[in-house]
């Protein structure tokens, strides 16, 4: 690289471009200049700002709960034969003991507690082509809320199953659920 | 030996990131220019600086971005501008990161001034300000002999003055000269310090029609000619407004029209702001359901309009907008017109949130609510789960009752039941409101929300006079 001085083959000067002090001494003189532009033309306008704001500003942008996109599937879905996909039972772990869909795996869905990040990781880790998560069935759906959850934490592919562990028992013949050992 | 900053191919890409980045952030100090409010606004929503520097920050720094922005187009100082533009990318890419990490859903403000709708932070976001500031890198580091005012200075043999040159090869001409450039410089410098600091700044006119700035007019006739009001009236506001004595409803949408106008809201925009109020107030789709404590009203019980707002104690908007229309419904605008229900949302992402809740419940149950809740959102930066018993005995609870109360299942198991409820309502974030059930769904500035519910307010009252 050529540095501050060097000539070139032509005997010219090779930095027409200046160096890092320079170009810091011009960044600042840049900003010195555009700064005193700005305020003059702040002080010219007649919307032009106070220098310092004494009441706070309105900063008025909803919270959101973190939740991300998951799509609803039938209870009779193919997904629950494939092995390639995590089945998640989001519902009470006294429910899951009494009944489960086979291989499903239980994460209690908690409406105020966040799910535990150490969860989160194994689901994330657990090279699952997609989640399919179902839940309690009721309104709002425990199964829908997690999935949503964990879809907001950044898992992708996430189902839950419509209407949720009633819909599946329901129609054990075709999802081919069976109670838990 | 030549070396890779050598190749004479950079200074053609380096062209085409000049330019790039040039167009980039012209289009970006456009209208954070000619709105330093509305820019000043996106930098406070950031909550990164304090509240004694945002308006500098948002006079000055769109200016920069203008300048940096000529110069990289031009070739001119081409270093100094890749600098800055390297810079400020870093200073933007850092504060989009800290608004994420702490949740936000808002507007990035780098084409001031969308909304978090049409223009949101995500990781998206800050991969796109990486991108820049690795041009605004290349340039900076490889682009050696520019295309433009720098190069033809190189090719004409000139070299910038500055420290590489020989000082004591310096005339004493040209330090005098350079003195007195100097010395203009500072004066020049202090005088707008001066000038900046002491000329009263005029502040933006009331957002209403009568006081519009001359050159919103032409706006304000051109879509009032264009647009109808949703309700009172099924002409054009300009014809609406032509009436002997137009209606209230028609007066209230059309000080908002010039409340968008004089904000630099589009046509579009304003199109789409007329229809978000009207969802917020025409009957329509299916009400909402509250199962309400009466422990939790605010303002007169048998105001003919019911306002319901789901709240998160550690929602920052939440304390703004709650504690503007407590203010409202018990001593403003809406007393004796609107009664406000408060239901408790805790957002997983808020720590404190389930605690807060919890102290809301708790003062509920002991009849002292909204004492709390005021306290509480009152004393929001100095929030912890310790500082609620202290709170509750301030306002006049006694300290183990409230403990117990919070430490009640039945608190927590209703503090579950009033976010099952939210999310059957399809409440997604706080604060969330509702009016006579139908989701308020329009802008969230507590005076925009009282001119909402003072319009449902004379709904109510003009249908029960048909009836």
């Amino acid at each position: 690289m050529r540095g501050v001085g060097s000539v070139d083959a032509r005997g010219r000067r090779a930095v027409a471009v200046s160096s890092w002090p320079i170009a810091l001494r011009d960044a600042g003189l840049f900003v010195l200049f555009t700064g005193m532009l700005a305020i003059v033309t702040n002080a010219l306008r007649e919307d032009g700002l106070p220098w310092v704001q004494k009441e706070a500003y309105e900063i008025l942008v909803p919270c959101p709960e973190t939740t991300g996109e998951t799509t609803a599937v039938r209870p009779d879905t193919p997904l629950f034969l494939d092995a390639r996909v995590l089945i998640i039972d989001g519902r009470h772990s006294r429910d899951f003991e009494k009944w489960h869909v086979e291989r499903a795996i239980n994460i209690p869905f908690d409406y105020l507690e966040p799910t535990p990040s150490d969860v989160i990781d194994r689901t994330a880790s657990s090279r699952a082509r997609e989640v399919l998560v179902y839940g309690d069935g009721k309104d709002p759906d425990s199964g829908e809320q997690l999935a949503r959850e964990l879809a907001g934490k950044g898992i992708r592919n996430v189902h839950f199953v419509a209407g949720g562990a009633p819909a599946i028992m329901a129609i054990t013949n075709v999802a081919d659920p069976r109670a838990a050992p | 030996m030549k070396s890779v900053f050598d190749w004479p191919g950079h200074r053609l890409i380096a062209l085409g990131a000049r330019i790039y980045l040039a167009a980039v952030f012209l289009a970006a100090c456009h209208h954070k220019i000619l709105d330093p409010r509305a820019f000043a606004l996106d930098i406070a929503t950031y909550q990164i600086l304090p509240l004694q520097l945002v308006n500098l920050m948002a006079i000055v720094l769109p200016w920069i971005e203008l300048g940096a922005a000529l110069a990289l187009l031009a070739a001119w100082r081409t270093r100094a501008a890749a600098l800055l533009i390297t810079g400020m990318m870093v200073m933007f890419t850092v504060a989009i990161s800290v608004a994420l990490a702490r949740g936000l859903d808002m507007s990035c403000g780098c084409f001031a001034s969308k909304t978090a709708t049409e223009d949101p932070i995500s990781w998206h976001t800050i991969v796109r300000d990486l991108g820049w500031m690795m041009l605004g890198l290349y340039v900076l580091l490889f682009d050696r002999t520019p295309l433009g005012i720098d190069g033809w200075h190189q090719s004409k043999g000139h070299r910038w003055k500055g420290k590489e040159r020989n000082r004591h090869a310096m005339t004493r001409q040209t330090k005098k000269t350079r003195d007195r450039i100097r010395m203009i410089i500072f004066l020049g410098f202090s005088v707008t310090l001066l000038v900046g600091a002491f000329t009263p700044p005029a502040f933006a006119q009331a957002p209403r029609c009568e006081a519009l700035a001359p050159e919103h007019e032409k706006t304000k006739r051109m879509l009032f000619a264009e647009l109808h009001p949703y309700d009172g009236c099924d002409e054009t506001f300009e014809r609406c407004l032509a009436t002997k004595s137009p209606h209230p409803a028609v007066l209230r949408q059309a000080a908002d029209v010039c409340r968008l106008i004089a904000s630099g809201k589009s046509r579009d925009e304003i199109g789409r702001a007329l229809i978000k109020r009207a969802q917020s107030l025409l009957p329509g789709g299916k009400k909402a359901s509250f199962l309400l404590d009466e422990a939790t009203i605010a303002g007169d019980p048998n105001a003919p309009v019911q306002a319901v707002v789901y709240a998160c104690a550690r929602c920052p908007f939440c304390r703004v907008v709650v504690l503007a229309l407590y203010r409202e419904v018990t001593e403003g605008s809406l007393k004796g017109k609107v009664r406000l229900y408060f239901q408790p949302f805790p957002l997983k992402s808020h720590e404190g949130s389930i605690e807060g809740g919890l102290g809301m419940l708790a003062a509920a149950s002991l009849g002292k609510f909204w004492p709390f809740l005021t306290r509480l959102y009152e004393d929001y930066d100095a929030f912890s789960a310790e500082r609620l018993s202290q709170w509750a005995v301030e306002v006049g609870m006694d300290e183990a009752t409230f403990k117990e109360t919070m430490a009640n299942p039945i608190t927590r198991e209703t503090l579950v039941a009033s976010k099952q409820e939210g999310l059957r309502n399809m409440v997604d974030g706080t604060p969330a409101v509702f009016i006579d059930g139908r989701r308020y769904v329009y802008e969230l500035q507590p005076s925009v929300i009282t001119d909402v519910l003072l319009e449902a307010h004379e709904s109510v009252i003009a249908a029960r006079r048909k009836q």
